[in-house]
């Protein structure tokens, strides 16, 4: 006969619902820092979100490696896309390097970028399907590769929009006391200008 | 905090070259000990066997009661602070002070704090989000202590971490690792050529010369009462002025110097004819006594001069107070003060105690 808690659950069931309980309380704390984890913001970079964009990068690359290894036809269409990934991986560093120092604008780019990268494989990877330029095993390399880029893109400019958010609420609210919080402010604004 | 238990520790080197001989010494739960020498003297070396970083010829090292001679450095709950720094240039202060606690995998909420109130003790907590190339020496030296406090180690290793700074900054930071000593009473072993750091810090002092311990005592014992002629002459600035001479009729006999002795005196000198009398040079009671010095040069330092001079063929130098009129090349009579000389014996420079 199987125990049952005080929650009507069984070990296993409590066991699963503890663990997705863990799991969302860090889901949770990872987009909304608690007072201390506000503190702590002003001395970690945000490293979680800098490697998201790094592997967006990684990731584009590796689609655009697919798309053109066996990519027959060259037309116009073929410039626009290389160009967009040379624009996108150079907008995707410095956007990754400005989030690292939770930049509220490099949120707001990091959103942007995402969402053209997941748009990029229906503009220009999924029509070449349709025309039979591209094999199968290349559309669905393409899905992974550039859906998934899109996808870290996304969730490292909205985690960098809450924190930077908290994070410059906090430094205001702690700058009457705290000089070297009034400092940072100051800096920042230097560099927003 | 811990106690620490060195057994008679030797240092031999390949090719036989002995840099500790014979290092024994107990050291109290929160004791600052300065190990003070001339350079090359082992003192480093003792440092270094002591954090693990050097193996232990012979003898063994307890930290704590527990055998830790073969132990690896990182199992020996110990914290160093070296003379440049070691800090980490592509690192905040935050990182560089919370490094530690991260490879030990400590929670992320439990650095931060250890590292805010570290830096708050140091008066870091404005500069965490700097790298270490814009700040100061002085700075960098906090940095590099707050990297080893956050730590809490069981015994803080110094070595000469103020050598790099400045005459000024020195001072004030000799003032801050005491008042941190008081602050966390933890165990500290702390390395210096420096005797003026060793009197002002230190609880006890070793004073070493050539792989070997000359003497271990408080500031106080190692300055007034030396074991030997190379105690006497490194403690204290400027170095006690040796005169060698006779024990004759009841009186110290050298060339240029005459100084009746009192019965302890000869006590202590008996079966000596000849001794080495050693004078501090702050141990003037006046200028209107027997013995004479030609002074050839006077420094004045606002509240006292020093008179280097010849008194026979030795070269000695002198402590008066005040600012001195007395010119170069003039003739002085000192009035030492006789309760405070030295005899050593002239043969391996011992002090004489008597019987």
């Amino acid at each position: 006969m199987k125990k049952i808690n005080s929650n009507n659950q069984t070990p296993e069931s409590s066991n699963k619902s503890g663990f997705f309980q863990r799991l969302g309380n860090s889901i949770h704390a990872y987009f909304i820092p608690n007072e201390e984890q506000k503190d702590m913001l002003r001395y970690q970079p945000h490293k979680s979100a800098y490697w998201l964009c790094m592997f967006a990068i990684l990731l584009d690359c590796l689609g655009f490696c697919f798309v053109y290894s066996t990519l027959g036809n060259v037309e116009w269409t073929t410039g626009v896309d290389i160009i967009f990934n040379i624009l996108f991986l150079l907008v995707t560093f410095v956007t990754a390097e400005n989030i690292k120092v939770y930049n509220k604008t490099a949120s707001y780019i990091g959103i942007i970028i995402g969402a053209l990268e997941i748009g990029h494989f229906f503009w220009y990877s999924l029509p070449l399907y349709t025309a039979g330029d591209i094999l199968t095993w290349v559309m669905v390399g393409d899905l992974v590769c550039f859906i998934a880029a899109g996808a870290f893109l996304l969730i490292a400019g909205i985690a960098n929009f809450y924190k930077s958010t908290a994070l410059n609420n906090y430094l205001h609210k702690i700058a009457e006391t705290d000089a070297s919080a009034r400092l940072e402010l100051e800096q920042k604004a230097k560099k927003s200008k | 905090m811990a106690t620490l238990k060195l057994n008679h520790l030797r240092k031999v080197y390949a090719g036989g070259v002995l840099a500790v001989e014979d290092f024994d010494m107990d050291i109290a739960d929160g004791e600052l000990i300065v190990l003070v020498g001339p350079s090359g003297c082992g003192k480093s070396t003792t440092l270094r066997m002591i954090a693990g970083l050097e193996g232990i010829t012979e003898g063994k090292l307890y930290i704590d009661n527990k055998d830790v001679t073969n132990l690896a450095s990182k199992d020996r709950d110990i914290a160093m602070v070296f003379q440049n720094y070691a800090l980490y240039g592509n690192m905040s202060v935050y990182q560089n002070m919370g490094f530690s606690l991260m490879l030990r995998k400590e929670k992320p909420e439990s650095i931060h704090k250890k590292v805010i109130a570290a830096s708050k003790m140091l008066s870091l907590f404005e500069q965490l989000n700097k790298k270490p190339k814009a700040l100061s020496g002085g700075q960098r030296q906090r940095v590099a202590m707050g990297r080893a406090i956050v730590r809490n180690p069981k015994v803080f290793l110094f070595d000469e971490p103020l050598s790099n700074l400045d005459a000024k900054l020195r001072s004030s930071m000799r003032r801050e690792i005491k008042l941190l000593h008081h602050k966390l009473g933890a165990t500290m072993i702390y390395v210096t050529h420096d005797q003026t750091e060793a009197l002002t810090l230190a609880d006890r002092i070793v004073v070493m010369s050539m792989g070997r311990v000359q003497q271990i005592g408080t500031p106080d014992q190692v300055y007034n009462n030396p074991n030997n002629m190379f105690v006497a002459s490194f403690i204290g600035t400027p170095p006690t002025n040796f005169f060698a001479g006779r024990i004759e009729d009841g009186h110290f006999i050298g060339e240029g110097i005459d100084l009746k002795l009192s019965k302890a005196q000869l006590n202590l000198c008996k079966g000596y004819d000849e001794v080495i009398l050693g004078i501090r040079p702050e141990h003037v009671l006046g200028l209107d006594g027997d013995t004479e010095i030609n002074v050839e040069l006077v420094e004045h330092l606002g509240s006292y001069s020093l008179l280097h001079g010849i008194i026979g063929q030795h070269h000695c130098v002198f402590k008066v107070r005040g600012w001195s009129d007395i010119q170069p090349n003039s003739l002085v009579k000192l009035k030492i003060d006789m309760d405070k000389v030295y005899f050593f014996n002239p043969a391996d420079g011992q002090r004489l105690r008597g019987e």
